[in-house]
Parts: structure tokens; sequence; C-alpha cells
């Protein structure tokens, strides 16, 4: 059983590297903060499935208190991004932690401003706190953030003045990821409303897409294999572990578990704690009850969900985060996914063949 | 701080390694032709 703890975090400069360690990579991170601008996404590297709350209000956009376009790489990231008027709370409920403070989410919160937070562990206040989040999220002129509200903020913003220079990110519809995109394949470019811009080939019998993404001083280029339980079929079959986990350790390279389990079209996406090669041998020969094989009779989530943490696929702890996302749907399939990625690097030598 | 993109024939390099490691390859279009993208599997040992 963990000890109770409650720590005050203070100073210029003294929050936020708590805030991006305490991030969890197992359970969905929930935020509310007020404002977004630059470099947010390094301080606060939010992933699929998690969920953040911003004031992305026309008044705010005018002050350039919230930049689009820093909601909108959240948002290609695959995180929840919802906009709420009047939202000044500063919240972050990050896996078993829960962070409670003065902290925008900004350049000059890490790196200029006088700051202060309470960080705790206590089990009923990080619950009252992510509850805080999902009711943020559902209640009345709480609204989704969309590519069509993005294209709108975008016109509306305004930079702050006391935040001008740099650059805006160039990897939406009309940036340079299309475009390069555009030259290597024109006919399998898709840029859909929801989600980055990417290619997709035909016929592809393991993986769905890929794309370009900019982060920081680096490019990324991502294929994710598997993803869906058609995918996963052809991709396990042929796919000889050892290999895939010596190129995740070549230079550049990166692969790492990324477990789905899909609804139609949507997906809910969960966290495992198993190793890239134990992941992928399971998959290769998964349980009976956990059978890659599409079927007119999909899984049902109420033994699926408990099937998955017998397994160890999901952790008991995160089974009732995964039964409330996907509470009320009837069927879910299972898609065993790998997230496949390469990233261009000032910091790292280019990969030569 | 300006990112120059990497060149297409290293990206298309770096996807076809990526399929490599489970045994397929892309067929790339032509420049400028507008055929589509297309995956084939070469070798179901791959090694």
């Amino acid at each position: 059983m963990t000890n109770m703890s409650v720590k005050l975090l203070c100073g210029k400069g003294n929050i936020w590297p708590t805030i991006t360690a305490t991030l969890s990579n197992r359970r969905q991170n929930l935020v509310a903060v007020a404002f977004v601008s630059k470099q947010s996404q390094k301080l606060l590297p939010l992933r699929e499935g998690d969920v953040l709350v911003v004031d992305m209000s026309p008044e705010r956009l005018k002050t350039g208190a919230t930049n689009p376009w820093v909601v909108a790489e959240f948002v290609r990231a695959g995180v929840s991004v919802f906009t709420c008027r009047g939202l000044h709370a500063k919240i972050f409920a990050l896996g078993d932690q829960l962070i409670v403070g003065s902290t925008n989410l900004s350049n000059s919160s890490n790196s200029d401003l006088e700051e202060a937070a309470v960080i705790t562990n206590d089990e009923s206040t990080v619950k009252a706190g992510r509850k805080f989040v999902a009711q943020l999220t559902e209640q009345y002129g709480t609204l989704r953030v969309n590519e069509e509200m993005l294209r709108r903020a975008k016109a509306e913003f305004r930079e702050s003045r006391w935040h001008t220079g740099g650059r805006k990110p160039n990897t939406g519809p009309e940036g340079w990821a299309v475009q390069v995109m555009r030259k290597l394949a024109p006919s399998n470019v898709k840029i859909p409303k929801r989600g980055a811009p990417h290619i997709e080939p035909d016929h592809s019998t393991t993986f769905r897409d890929i794309y370009l993404n900019e982060s920081g001083d680096t490019v990324i280029l991502g294929i994710y294999p598997g993803d869906t339980a058609q995918q996963a079929v052809s991709f396990y079959e042929r796919l000889v572990p050892k290999q895939l986990v010596k190129l995740s350790k070549t230079n550049g390279w990166g692969a790492w578990p990324s477990f789905h389990l899909g609804y139609w079209s949507s997906s809910v996406r969960t966290d495992t704690n198993k190793s890239l090669n134990s992941y992928l041998r399971f998959w290769q020969q998964p349980p009976a009850e956990l059978r890659l094989k599409p079927s007119k009779k999909p899984h049902q989530y109420t033994t699926l969900v408990r099937d998955l943490v017998r397994h160890r696929m999901i952790e008991g702890k995160v089974q009732e985060d995964v039964r409330g996302a996907i509470r009320g749907r009837p069927w879910v399939a299972i898609r065993p996914g790998i997230g496949v990625n390469f990233t261009w690097s000032s910091r790292r030598p280019p990969y030569r063949r | 701080m300006v990112i120059t993109p990497p060149s297409l024939p290293e990206i298309r390099a770096t996807v076809d390694i990526a399929l490599r490691s489970w045994g397929e390859t892309m067929i790339w279009p032509r420049k400028g032709s507008k055929a589509r993208l297309r995956v084939h599997v070469v070798d179901a040992s791959h090694g």
C-alpha cells in the first residue's frame, strides 16, 4: 500500500519538471489548464487517449492567451481536447497523482514566472480531481475541439505582445508534411477532419497509414502496423519479433506496444506494461478467447476487460478506466497495434543505410 | 528554429526499412505519376 503524501512545489522553474515527470504511461491523464501557448507539448507530452480541457474562447484567442496551433498539435497527437469558456483552473490528474496550482501551459510559466502547486497521491483527492476534469468535458458550454473550430480559432488568434516571436507549426493541411506526402504519393494523401494528415496505401494488409510530424527540432515518421484485427492477422503471421525489436534499438528508430480496443471506427487506447518483445510474442499466439480473426461476434466488453487483465495485457488498476471508456458499447474488437517511428533530429546523427 | 524536412529518397528508404522488418515492401509511384501507393509482400521468411 502506498503512503499518502502531499508536497508543496514553488518557485521559478520548479514545477514543470515535476509535472512532466509525473505524466502516466499507464493510466489516462486528465488535464484542465486555462491557457496554452508555445512549447506546450514539450512540457506536457500528452498521448492518444489523454484528455485536455483549455479555454480557447474568442476572448482568449484575441489576447493570445491560448494558441490554436499548439492546441492543434495536441489534437494531432490523438489527445481529446475540449474548450471550456471561463476555465481558470490548472489541474493535472496524472495517473495516481494530482497536481493543482497556478501553472498555465506555457514556456513563461516554466521559466519566467513565480508559480506554486501542490502534488498529492491521496486517493480520494486524486479521484475528485479526475472527476472534476471529466465533468468539465461534459458540462454545458464545453465543446470538443475539431478541425473546423481550429480553423476559425487560427483566424481569430492575435499573438500576445508579451510572447512574440517563434514560428507556427507547419504540419497542418497546408504545411510542409502534406506537401512532402503529395510528392511521395499524390493519390493517397488523406487530410481527415480529425487527426493528422497522412498517406494511406491501397491494399495494405498490415498497416493503415504513414504520417510525418514535427516536434521541437525533430521530424518524425510514423507507421502503425497491426492496427486493426484484420491487419493484425497478416502482420503477426509474418512477423519475426526479434527483427522488429532489433530495429527498435537501432539509432533513430522506436517501436512500442499500441494496444487499442476498437468499436466501429473509433477506438479506446489502453497502455500495457508488456515489453515490446513479449507483446509481439503474445499476439503471435494469442489465447483462444482473445482471438485476432475478425468475427461477426466480436468480444463482449464485460468479459473482454476481465480476460485482458487476466492475461496482463492491461493492468488491474486501470480496468475501471477502460470499462468506463467503453461503457455503453455493445461490443469491441481487439486492435493489437504497434507504433513504429523514425526520428530525424538535430541532436542525433541521421540514419544511414 | 528552422526544420529541414528529410528528402523524399530518405523518407522512402526509411519506410522501406520498417516494412522490410515484417516482410513487405512499398511500391512507390513514379515521380509525377498519379498511380496509387501499394504494399507488397516480398518474402514470408524475410531474413
